[in-house]
């Protein structure tokens, strides 16, 4: 596999989580080991249905009643585009600045403008309609920062991870300056409705890895990166977060909506991901996993981890304990608390795991510091879409 | 960038605006079942994908070897989410709640599409979703750039949307009729059957 080009880094960060709005208080909260997920109190959740959820802070709803009439979408992504910017040290009109820019972005639901159709329109209306498209939010982050172009991605578990690659090649390949890239997905009753009706979601907390885990917890979430080639942020004197030296994209054949038991697909995914980086396994220093708490895709991602790093894995952890599954944003997320964690070399927790000796597998149970260099972020979703990228500290 | 064309599929009507409506020569007849009018169901939808995806990789067949490693890119904007989950009636929305869940559950999955493919035609080179209002001429970007990096011999790149709801068809929106356009490219002809040249 040949590189995509010039390196790609990490320019900018912006995020708002169920711990509030801004890249530091997530991960003060995660670096401390909170946890975020408590009983949905922003809807009413129907009896016998799961009632767990890690949503925005009652506080933020505030604002958004009297500054935004109550649009969170809105809200949610006028944060995470100005706080990316402000990491940049850069202004929003000035990101044209820069050259031709790119917006790939991941949502899988916009539960706003479902609320608002269902209850206020009933009808489905033209301008409902548009707001339906699935890359609704990808040209609105588009139009609003002067990038080129604007691509919705939309494979939903995945969608962050696989707009951070597609990115990472465009701007690699010089089609592009720079890219927004992230995702956004709000908790709702008809996500919930949906989820629950396949048995997906958990009726007692969200507890990757642990022996005693029953199904996932959903959140909020929404996250933007924003990438420059490598010698154009040196240029500019940009902080550069960390580097993307590569990733991994891989199908499971195995079935419409079930993944391979073996992990052979996710092995794939890891594995192209390590040569596209050029790195042994080795040298991989933690590892952000997927997992969601599910009984059977945990399992088979500690035996994919297995297969990758047959000596001794490396540490591992996941971020779903404390924030929830935030679905299309979640891989953002996920990947500035990596970028996080190998700044300030201290591992994420996976709260609430009981560790398994079987597996031979750090799971990381409470933050604690670590000294590492390249980082991996597996993503998988539940139609077998699976998506792999490496985290560098800084840029060599 | 040139690509060859190696397969072409094309199953409902490709709506007017399209861009690579050259590619109508291509069209089959068009089956009844794919002009349901509101909730497209799950298996019409899948087969609606999957017919097209079908007749782009027929000549491919008896190199299962280079299919295997075939990647699939998908583009879609109006892929039967929510638009379609109307009562056709009086064109109101119909809630999650109020459908049965193996209805939901793949309703509601954006990337069926690129899912139930390599599913069923073995193909296991890189995969991805996405939604652009340039359709399959994004899907086509995407797939050079994994043509070109080496990731996949040969890509199948899809464009489909699902008909809108007949209220906003009554005026003048599109799509109107489901369709589904699939291509299969390469870097090189691979002893194939050169249909034409793309320009990415």
């Amino acid at each position: 596999m040949q590189k995509s080009g010039q390196p790609v880094v990490i320019t900018g960060m912006g995020v708002v989580s169920p711990f509030g709005v801004g890249v530091e208080k997530l991960w003060q909260a995660v670096s401390t080991n909170q946890c975020a997920i408590s009983s949905i109190q922003r809807f009413s959740v129907a009896p016998g249905m799961a009632h767990l959820g890690a949503t925005i802070p009652e506080a933020c709803l505030e604002e958004v009643q009297h500054a935004y009439a109550g649009d969170l979408c809105r809200w949610i992504m006028e944060q995470t585009l100005a706080e990316t910017c402000q990491s940049a040290h850069l202004a929003l009109d000035q990101l044209p600045t820069l050259g031709r820019g790119i917006v790939f972005f991941s949502n899988h639901f916009d539960a706003d403008v479902h609320q608002r159709t269902l209850k206020e329109h009933a009808l489905v209306t033209a301008q409902g309609a548009q707001q339906w498209c699935l890359d609704f939010w990808a040209e609105w982050l588009q139009v609003r920062s002067g990038a080129e172009r604007g691509l919705g991605v939309i494979t939903t578990c995945t969608g962050s991870n696989t707009a951070i690659s597609l990115s990472m090649d465009w701007v690699g390949a010089g089609l592009a300056d720079w890219a927004l890239v992230g995702g956004m997905d709000i908790l709702h009753a008809e996500v919930l409705a949906e989820l629950d009706s396949v048995r997906l979601l958990s009726p007692s907390g969200c507890r990757p890895f642990a022996r005693d885990r029953d199904g996932t917890v959903l959140g909020d979430g929404a996250g933007l990166l924003l990438l420059e080639r490598a010698d154009q942020a040196r240029k500019r004197g940009a902080k550069i977060w960390a580097s993307l030296p590569g990733y991994g994209l891989a199908a499971d054949t195995s079935g419409l909506t079930r993944i391979a038991a073996d992990g052979h697909f996710l092995c794939q995914a890891m594995t192209q991901a390590l040569q596209h980086a050029n790195l042994p396994p080795e040298k991989i220093g933690y590892v952000n996993a997927a997992a969601t708490g599910s009984p059977a895709l945990d399992e088979i991602e500690l035996l994919a981890l297995q297969k990758i790093f047959p000596d001794q894995p490396p540490p591992i952890s996941s971020l779903k304990a404390q924030i929830g599954h935030s679905i299309g944003a979640s891989g953002t997320l996920e990947t500035i608390v990596t970028v996080l964690a190998l700044e300030h070399q201290l591992l994420p927790p996976t709260l609430g795991v009981q560790l398994a000796p079987e597996y031979g597998i750090d799971i990381v149970p409470y933050a604690r510091p670590h000294t590492f260099v390249f980082a991996l972020n597996n993503a998988v979703s539940m139609s077998g879409h699976m998506c792999t990228t490496v985290l560098q500290r800084g840029f060599s | 960038m040139k690509l060859f064309l190696l397969g072409v599929g094309v199953t409902g009507t490709l709506p007017s605006r399209h861009t690579y409506r050259y590619l109508k020569e291509y069209q089959s007849e068009v089956p009844a079942s794919f002009q349901l009018p509101g909730l497209l169901r799950n298996e019409q939808k899948i087969q609606l994908i999957t017919s097209a995806a079908s007749a782009a990789l027929a000549g491919l067949n008896a190199q299962q070897s280079l299919q295997s490693q075939c990647g699939c890119i998908v583009s879609t904007r109006w892929d039967g989410r929510f638009p379609t989950l109307t009562d056709e009636r009086d064109g109101r929305l119909l809630s999650t709640a109020d459908l049965p869940p193996s209805r939901v559950a793949l309703t509601l999955v954006a990337h069926v599409a690129e899912s139930c493919i390599p599913m069923l035609f073995n193909l296991q080179g890189p995969s991805c979703t996405i939604s652009s209002k340039q359709g399959l001429q994004a899907a086509l970007e995407i797939a050079a750039l994994f043509l070109t990096t080496g990731r996949a011999p040969l890509m199948l790149a899809q464009e489909f949307d699902l008909a809108l709801p007949v209220n906003l068809c009554q005026a003048g929106f599109e799509p109107q009729a489901s369709y589904a356009l699939s291509v299969i490219v390469a870097l090189q002809p691979w002893d194939r059957k050169v249909l034409g040249e793309i320009i990415v």
